[in-house]
């Protein structure tokens, strides 16, 4: 493979794996407090047609983005609230978002298909980087990119070291004892699916922000089911999810530097490839380790009574 | 200040209630959509008659009816699935693994009237080794078949574009992506569906009912531990119950080839998400085998009117979906209305 072949594959790495990141970062959190959020394809898809109808009706990709973040938010919230005050199995829950959640964006992107909108630029440039070809594929990416990985290294100290770990930790692990011991169990849960379903939304706004910058339909095409198993895969560690955010995005860029590399097959087949490897890749994690050795916390998707 | 308190049922629910349980829901979400399609600038009461519509033709009647087969297949085999507690949620790929298979049979094997029987026959095979992956990953290893199927469903649409876009791809379709159309012997028709349907749903029902395996399934599903006690093997459960939906999702798929489209094009054109849809199915089924023939034809029934509302209307195929979503809200719903009632206390 030559250098320059590689450092694209890189590049679209790094492009592909930013929404996953995002929203398996964000489910980890809810993850932690014991909440299954399996709505998240539906919340991107949400933020991503949300995202891109504001910025295009405001002229403003920021507002957009935020919108993103908001409705993403209150999606979150949504899934908490029926599970946890309306006693809703917690994978019907999430599965209904998923349905209602993609219906409702192809709904309010309807009118802007084929509009092309501004994108969100802040592109963030290291002279430094573009150098070497073996820093390169780091340059040039959106903030948002970095903020990700940034992210990820601040919500693993979070749970490492602060108290607001400790009790995301103790509520996913036994809600009962957390309570006992005065934590707030059903705000903690509240927080953490609504900053969860936040990151999903924003994750989306990636996608119509910045990739495609336009609104197309099944623009999300699995990513949130994706994410869902990379924070299986990153063992519920948000450095893990990092690096196996990495790894679908790699595989997720394979298809478009397959021509480059002198691989010629139908694009269908080398676009299967990230789903058929997170299964066998969960496959392998479950073999080595199993839910609970991955360190799956202990109330995940039970109700509470 | 009273609080509002909620507690498992200490005796079960009285027929009133549950009609009650199961009616309030509904209406809740109706009327959200109702809203919803009006902020839209969608006019309710024309969404109706169209809706209407659909049910005053023999010829748009026989439509609701074809739509809600590849739906109620599905669904039947997941009140198998579901009601074991394994969450198969990948009829929608499994049923284009039948399109696949049936697909096979109609245009490469030469077999008389014995055509339509062999594409059932191999589009069930196809759907159940499609869903025989997940069922061993979760039952060997405990991998989480949620994701699993899903991550499938995906590899299954992308297997089957392939084979349309390359070596199933007609020649002379001019430029379109499909195969060449089937001959007659592999076209089911209305009565070809029905004693299929037939069939099936007394095989389900009797398994689900009459058989142990179907009871210790039940068993399964209200805990894995009482299985094991009860001497059932769980693998052999999970595995026979993903087996079981995957094969009822295949001949979905087959019918779609078979009896709607006759010919396989592009799996975004060939399925509107019926495995999705089969999900929704079961739940407002109740997981009942014969609630499923109701709510496939109810659901087949908004299918049908979304593409009509689609083109009358300008309503996406995404305000379908939203409503499902809902609906299966709704049906949820009822299962907790069922199981737990809402006190005041002082």
């Amino acid at each position: 493979m030559n250098a320059e072949a590689m450092s694209s594959l890189l590049s679209y790495m790094l492009i592909y794996a930013t929404p996953i990141m995002l929203a398996a970062l964000g489910e980890t959190l809810a993850e932690k407090s014991g909440i299954l959020n399996l709505g998240i394809e539906g919340i991107m898809a949400v933020g991503a047609s949300t995202g891109f109808a504001v910025s295009v009706a405001l002229n403003s990709p920021m507002a957009g983005l935020v919108a993103a973040m908001l409705s993403g938010l209150a999606l979150g919230v949504l899934h908490e609230l029926l599970v946890d005050k309306v006693r809703i199995n917690q994978i019907v829950s999430g599965l209904a978002i998923a349905i209602a959640g993609a219906g409702l964006a192809d709904v309010v992107g309807s009118g802007y298909v084929g509009v092309s909108g501004k994108s969100l630029g802040y592109r963030v440039n290291i002279g430094i980087l573009s150098r070497s070809p073996l820093t390169s594929w780091l340059n040039g990416h959106s903030i948002i990119t970095y903020l990700g990985i940034i992210l990820a290294f601040i919500i693993w100290a979070a749970l490492r070291m602060s108290s607001y770990g400790l009790f995301l930790k103790a509520t996913g692990e036994n809600p009962y004892a957390a309570k006992a011991a005065g934590v707030n169990i059903y705000r903690v849960r509240l927080l953490a699916t609504g900053i969860g379903g936040l990151l999903a939304g924003l994750a989306g706004s990636y996608l119509s922000l910045v990739v495609y910058s336009g609104w197309f339909d099944n623009m999300t095409a699995g990513r949130g089911w994706l994410a869902l198993g990379v924070v299986i895969l990153g063992a519920w560690n948000a450095i893990g999810v990092l690096l196996a955010s990495l790894f679908v995005g790699y595989m997720m860029a394979l298809p478009y530097v397959a021509g480059k590399l002198g691989i010629h097959v139908n694009a269908n087949l080398l676009q299967s490839i990230p789903y058929i490897a997170v299964v066998v890749a969960l496959a392998a994690a479950y073999m080595l380790g199993g839910e609970h050795r991955l360190g799956a916390p202990s109330y995940l998707g039970r109700s509470l009574d | 200040m009273p609080r509002l308190r909620v507690a498992r049922r200490t005796s079960p629910p009285s027929m009133a209630l549950r009609v009650e349980a199961f009616i309030l829901p509904l209406l809740v979400v109706f009327a959200i959509y109702a809203f919803l399609l009006e902020a839209w600038h969608v006019s309710v009461v024309k969404a109706v008659e169209i809706i209407g519509m659909q049910l005053a033709s023999g010829d748009s009647l026989r439509r609701v009816f074809m739509a809600s087969m590849p739906i109620f297949f599905p669904a039947l085999g997941l009140v198998i699935a579901f009601r074991a507690g394994v969450w198969n949620i990948g009829a929608e790929g499994q049923l284009l693994l039948g399109m696949i298979g049936a697909t096979w049979v109609a245009l490469f094997a030469n077999l008389g009237v014995l055509t339509i029987p062999a594409m059932v026959l191999l589009a069930m095979l196809l759907g159940a080794l499609w869903a025989l992956i997940p069922g061993l990953l979760r039952g060997l290893l405990g991998v989480n078949e949620v994701l699993t199927t899903l991550m499938l469903n995906y590899a299954a649409a992308y297997l089957l574009n392939y084979l349309v876009e390359e070596p199933w791809r007609d020649p002379h379709g001019y430029g379109f992506i499909k195969t060449r159309e089937f001959p007659g012997r592999a076209e089911i028709g209305l009565t070809g569906i029905i004693l299929l349907a037939t069939i099936l749903t007394v095989a389900v029902v009797v398994v689900a009912r009459y058989m142990r395996i179907g009871f210790y399934m039940q068993v399964l599903g209200s805990g894995f531990k009482a299985a094991t006690y009860a001497g059932a093997s769980p693998l052999h459960l999970i595995v026979a119950s993903m087996l079981m939906s995957g094969a009822l999702a295949g001949v979905g798929g087959m019918i779609v080839v078979s009896g709607i489209t006759g010919m396989l094009m592009e799996a975004g054109r060939m399925s509107p998400g019926y495995g999705y849809t089969a999900i929704i199915a079961a739940w407002l089924a109740g997981l009942n085998p014969i609630g499923v023939i109701l709510s496939s034809l109810f659901l087949g029934l908004l299918v049908e009117s979304g593409f009509a509302l689609q083109s009358s209307l300008g309503l996406n195929v995404g305000a379908t979906m939203l409503l499902e979503g809902l609906l299966l809200l709704a049906a949820a719903a009822y299962r907790f209305m069922e199981e737990y009632e809402v006190r005041v206390e002082p």
